[in-house]
């Protein structure tokens, strides 16, 4: 790994295609993208010391509570073993990977598997609404009916008050990630869209519009992990940061909770926002994707917008950003999306993305990927830098 | 009381976190904080209009920021006065009050 020393490796990934899946359990989803990740690092089910799944929603929409690991890895055959069940909002994944890192570094365990498994289609999206409302802080959902998307709209409603971005360079966004996703077989949207479409689609929370907007989806990524990788197509983790939203005093300049835990990730792996080559990050709407870009320190501030009108951040641009489609395009299966970043980062930096690979400059990969609201912030976030 | 309207102050640098704390969050020094009521005044920072309803709420329903003169930021449901969709403008002032045990926002001065 390029010399520069890894927290752990990365030795196989494997993904269940996200989409409507309403015939597949948690651990039908799970096992495909096991099975996936066991063949890409050459592994076999009987070398898993230990695994950590993520997931989110599992309860209130797949009707089963606090034993969702176990419950879903029987079907891969994994019994025995210690499993970890982790549950940080979209941020459920990225997480359990933390745990796996800090678990093989630690040396107490040799190789781990890592999971991240979701259902959201359950045929009545106010359920689905009410459930994703439990990853906010108890009672903005019930007694305000916080929806994630109000968040986004706020913000993309300041950011166009700033100057400079248009609603065009949103659309933008959305019609990039569409692309992308169109080349990529796991992608849940694989239809590629025109400003026009995205600007007239309806109105969600103004002033995003639908094609604005992440969906929901079923889906699962898995991935082995060990402190140094066996083969030659290991990718390493050079850093993995992970936080927790925070109180802000009133008029407090503290900078943003996803620019604070991308210090931490650069810091950990001594490389400078300027050596990453691609990027996948939250876009759960698409000015989250400029924004997000501002926090990382991967543009200057405000300068989000003329990354997207130049096409730098397209497959062959200087930055590759959301090659997968993102959020938006590839899908959001809240617990399994940080991983399924990751996914894509580690096929990316192999050079193995097929129609969709992005032109790779430098060979250091990052994932963003938040979750979840309180009084105060987002959650959790979590940022992972990778290198091959 | 309800919580949402309850703050408390630090003892040791003086800032009002909404809804109470036991330690202050902003120094972690300050503990117990002082229970401070909310005077139940409020301006819009940020709103917007969101047309998916859900079980409780029929779209298109507004929400938005509030901050409150005691210092804090509330992510509230903004209603009209007779519970209709009001038409909000950001520095609207807006009313807090305990309706039955919850938080409820009133956009003040229908237009």
């Amino acid at each position: 790994v390029s010399g520069r020393e890894s927290l752990a490796s990365i030795e196989g990934v494997g993904l269940h295609p996200f989409g409507s899946h309403p015939d597949r359990s948690l651990g039908d989803l799970a096992a495909v993208a096991i099975e996936g990740a066991l063949a890409d690092s050459g592994r076999e089910a009987s070398d898993i010391d230990i695994a950590f799944v993520g997931n989110s929603l599992g309860g209130p929409l797949a009707g089963q509570e606090t034993i969702r690991g176990q419950v879903a890895l029987r079907s891969s055959g994994l019994t025995g073993l210690p499993i970890v069940n982790v549950e940080n909002a979209c941020a459920s994944s990225s997480s359990a990977l933390h745990a796996a890192v800090m678990a093989v570094r630690s040396g107490l365990y040799a190789t781990a598997l890592v999971v991240g498994v979701e259902k959201m289609y359950i045929g009545d999206t106010s359920r689905t609404l009410q459930a994703l409302g439990g990853a906010s802080t108890a009672g903005l959902y019930a007694t305000h009916g916080l929806q994630f998307t109000s968040l986004y709209a706020m913000a993309a409603k300041t950011y166009l008050d700033q100057g400079g971005a248009t609603l065009e360079d949103f659309a933008l966004v959305s019609v990039k990630n569409a692309a992308n996703g169109a080349r990529n077989d796991v992608a849940q949207f694989r239809k590629e869209r025109t400003v026009e479409q995205v600007l007239a689609s309806r109105p969600i929370a103004e002033p995003l519009t639908l094609l604005m907007c992440c969906g929901i989806a079923d889906g699962a990524a898995a991935a082995v992990v060990t402190a140094r990788g066996s083969h030659d197509r290991s990718v390493g983790i050079i850093a993995s940061a992970l936080r927790s939203g925070q109180y802000r005093p009133a008029g407090s300049t503290v900078p943003s909770s996803v620019a604070i835990t991308a210090d931490v990730a650069y810091h950990q792996a001594g490389v400078d926002p300027s050596d990453v080559g691609v990027v996948e990050l939250h876009d759960a709407a698409a000015p989250q994707e400029l924004l997000h870009l501002e926090d990382l320190g991967l543009t200057g501030d405000r300068r989000g917008w003329e990354l997207i009108r130049a096409g730098e951040t397209a497959l062959d641009g200087r930055l590759p950003v959301n090659p997968s489609g993102g959020l938006m395009a590839r899908g959001h299966a809240i617990g399994a999306t940080g991983l399924a970043q990751v996914a894509e980062l580690v096929t990316q930096l192999r050079g193995e993305a097929g129609e969709r690979q992005a032109r790779i400059e430098r060979p250091i990969g990052l994932a963003l990927n938040t979750g979840g609201r309180t009084v105060d912030d987002r959650a959790a976030i979590a940022v992972t830098l990778l290198a091959r | 009381m309800i919580e949402a309207l309850s703050g408390g102050r630090c003892p040791a640098c003086g800032d009002v976190a909404v809804p109470y704390a036991h330690r202050c969050p902003a120094c972690l020094r300050g503990a117990p904080c002082e229970p401070v009521a909310l005077s139940g005044a409020g301006r819009v920072t940020q709103f917007t209009v969101l047309h998916t309803a859900t079980g409780r709420f029929a779209a298109p329903y507004v929400v938005g920021f509030v901050a409150v003169p005691e210092g804090a930021t509330l992510y509230c449901r903004i209603e009209g006065e007779d519970g209709a969709r009001p038409d909000v403008r950001v520095g609207d002032p807006v009313r807090l009050e305990d309706h039955e045990g919850e938080l409820r926002c009133v956009a003040e001065g229908a237009r």
